[in-house]
Formats: structure tokens, sequence, C-alpha cells
């Protein structure tokens, strides 16, 4: 007999190495802190599916996996997908989508944790709701630092490619409260991006050619040129980890890619003022 | 038809290279009309400089002949002078 697999509504996709680090003076392995905050607050049928580097310790995985079927109830629901090619994130993350079952993608980074638990639901609400007419392509979230300033609140692409209101206190609500309120934004990062799968699907993903810096840039401005919009869903509140002092190490081939593709879209922002 | 990962990268590779070089086509048009509307403006500008300059080639000859006529003193002039010149010798002392 055939066996039914469980419906699933949104695929989470994880990249990760399994990378330990610690938050609060506890030490923890990133990737299984994420999933476990994500599987407790899954307020629809999800799946997780990590997408584990070379280096991802046996140990990580089999407790991912444990926390799946924990969690999920249903063995499987949290797999791991190896990834052994050279560094590439936009390749870990299509490779995570070619094997997503959900009408939905949610992209996460490995360090991030959800704060707000109803989250996933403000941000599936706000992929519903089209903004002046056009469809939602992307929703981003609100995400703080472990201090609990702003990590990000929407991109700003004007002369520079920005995060708006990076830094700042992470309840702040900036000029006219856009800071707290759902609206269009220019880009999100992928560190927390939902995005629909046959959108992903008629863009072809994220662009290999960018494997470390502006691929999730790219791939809003692909999906704005499609007609969708991209959102900010500022009641979809998570943790994210990255250190505030992060050198991104772009690379001039990296900018002049970006560039060659959009320029005109990265010299004036419809969406956000210059000061928030 | 399934819709194997492999088949889904494999497009998805397919895709985004169209939707690049689209991009990469829309902007180098956009570079391309800025350039063109840039030449057009220069060829405009330096049509009236050409015929400003036409213009003031004109109005420096004429003032070139104002210049020259200052620099002597009328005939009328120079004939009292000349003629003041020659009875002042003919005079006994």
């Amino acid at each position: 007999m055939a066996t039914r697999r469980k419906r699933v509504d949104v695929s989470v996709i994880v990249p990760s190495i399994g990378t330990t680090g610690t938050v609060g003076g506890r030490e923890r392995v990133f990737v299984v802190e994420a999933i476990r905050s994500v599987v407790a607050t899954g307020s629809v049928p999800i799946e997780v599916i990590v997408v584990a580097g070379p280096q991802m310790p046996a140990e990580v995985r089999t407790a991912l996996e444990a926390l799946g079927a924990e969690a999920l109830g249903t063995a499987g629901q949290v797999r791991c997908v190896d990834y052994d090619a050279p560094f590439n994130f936009s390749a870990t993350v299509n490779l995570g989508a070619a094997h997503a079952r959900g009408a939905m993608l949610l992209l996460l980074n490995d360090d991030t944790e959800v704060i707000a638990p109803d989250w996933l639901t403000h941000m599936l609400t706000a992929a519903s709701a089209p903004s002046d007419g056009a469809p939602v392509g992307a929703v981003g979230a609100r995400l703080l630092f472990e201090d609990g300033t702003l990590q990000h609140a929407g991109h700003t692409y004007r002369t520079s490619i920005d995060h708006v209101a990076f830094g700042r206190p992470g309840d702040a609500p900036g000029r006219d409260g856009l800071l707290l309120r759902r609206r269009e934004v220019a880009g999100v990062t992928a560190a927390c991006m939902l995005t629909p799968f046959d959108v992903f699907d008629l863009v072809g993903g994220f662009t290999t050619t960018l494997p470390g810096n502006y691929n999730d840039v790219d791939y809003c401005l692909k999906v704005r040129a499609a007609g969708r919009s991209i959102v900010y869903e500022p009641a979809a509140v998570l943790h994210h980890f990255e250190s505030r002092s992060r050198v991104t190490g772009i690379r001039p081939d990296e900018i002049a890619t970006i560039q060659r593709r959009w320029l005109s879209h990265l010299v004036d922002d419809p969406f956000t003022p210059a000061l928030v | 038809m399934s819709d194997t990962p492999e088949a889904r990268l494999a497009r998805w590779a397919e895709r985004d290279a169209v939707v690049g070089l689209d991009a990469e086509r829309e902007q180098l048009a956009l570079a391309l009309a800025a350039r063109e509307a840039e030449v057009a403006d220069l060829r405009a500008r330096n049509e009236q400089l050409a015929q400003r300059a036409a213009q003031l080639a004109i109005d420096a000859d004429a003032l070139r002949h104002q210049v020259a006529a200052l620099q002597r003193p009328p005939l009328t002039r120079r004939v009292y002078r000349r003629l003041r010149t020659l009875a002042a010798r003919a005079l006994p002392h």
C-alpha cells in the first residue's frame, strides 16, 4: 500500500554547516536551536530542509532529524540534504528548494531564533495581501541582534545597498511609524524570507553567479521585475545572531554583477525615505 | 512528468540566465539612451555655441573698427593742428 505523505504548506530551507556559538553566555548549535524554535511555533504544516555542508557534524544531523520526529510527529519532516560543492549560498538555497514540497518557501539562516510565536502566521498573511495591487513575491521579517537592536527591517537601495534603520532600537517606530507597520520595501534579506514556490520557480531561484553577497538583493529585484512586490512584516520578529561587526567581504566582481544587472534600480528607493 | 530536484535545478539555472540577460540588456539600453541623449544635448549646445561665436565675431569686428577710429584724432582736428603749426611758423617772431 502506498504511503501518503503528510501535507506541507511551508518548506523551511536552512543552509548550515552545524556551527556552534555562544548566545546569552551559553553555547549552542545554531541550527538546532533555530529549528527548535521554528517547529515549536509552526502554525501550519511545515517541513524543514537543512542543506548540510560537508562540515556538518554527524551528531548535529542526528539531533536535527530526531527533533523533527519529536516536534512534528512525523519522521522526515526535518531532513538533511547534502551539499558538498564549494561554498555558494545561492546554490544551497536552490538545492533546498529543489527538494521542497510546500507551496511556500521560507528561507532561514541557521543563526536565527523565533521571538514572536505567531511570526509565520503574520508572514503568510503578508504574503497573501496584495500591496498596491501587485501580488506579493517575497516577505521579510523584523530581525534583531542579540542585544535587541535592529538587524533588519527591509532593504533600501539608494546609491548603496543597506538595511533600513540598521542598529536602531528594536522597537524604534521610525518616521511615521514605518518600522512598525507592514509595508512595501525595495528588498528583504534572505536570512528570513518567505516566497511562494511558483515565484521562486518563475524567476529561476537564486543566482549562483552571486555566491556570497547580494544574492537576496538580486532575487528581490528579479521578483520585482516579474511584477511582484516585496513586503516587510514587522510582526514577524526573530533574533539574528549575526555579528554586528561582521565583515561581509564583498568582492569587486559581486558589485560588478549586481550593477550590471540592476544599476538603475540601485540609485533611488521609491519605498523608503532617506531618513527613517 | 515528474519534477525532480535535478530538473528543477537545471530549469532554474536556465531561467536565471535568461532573467539576468534581460536585466543586463535593459541596463545597457538605459545606458545607451542616456549616452544618446547626452550626445544630442552636446550637439545642440555645440550648435548654440557656434551661433554665439559667429555673432560675437561680428560684434568684435564692429568694436575693432570703433577702437581703431578712437585711436586717431578726427580729420578736422588733425587738419586744424597742421594749419596752426604752419601758421605759427609763418608768423614773424
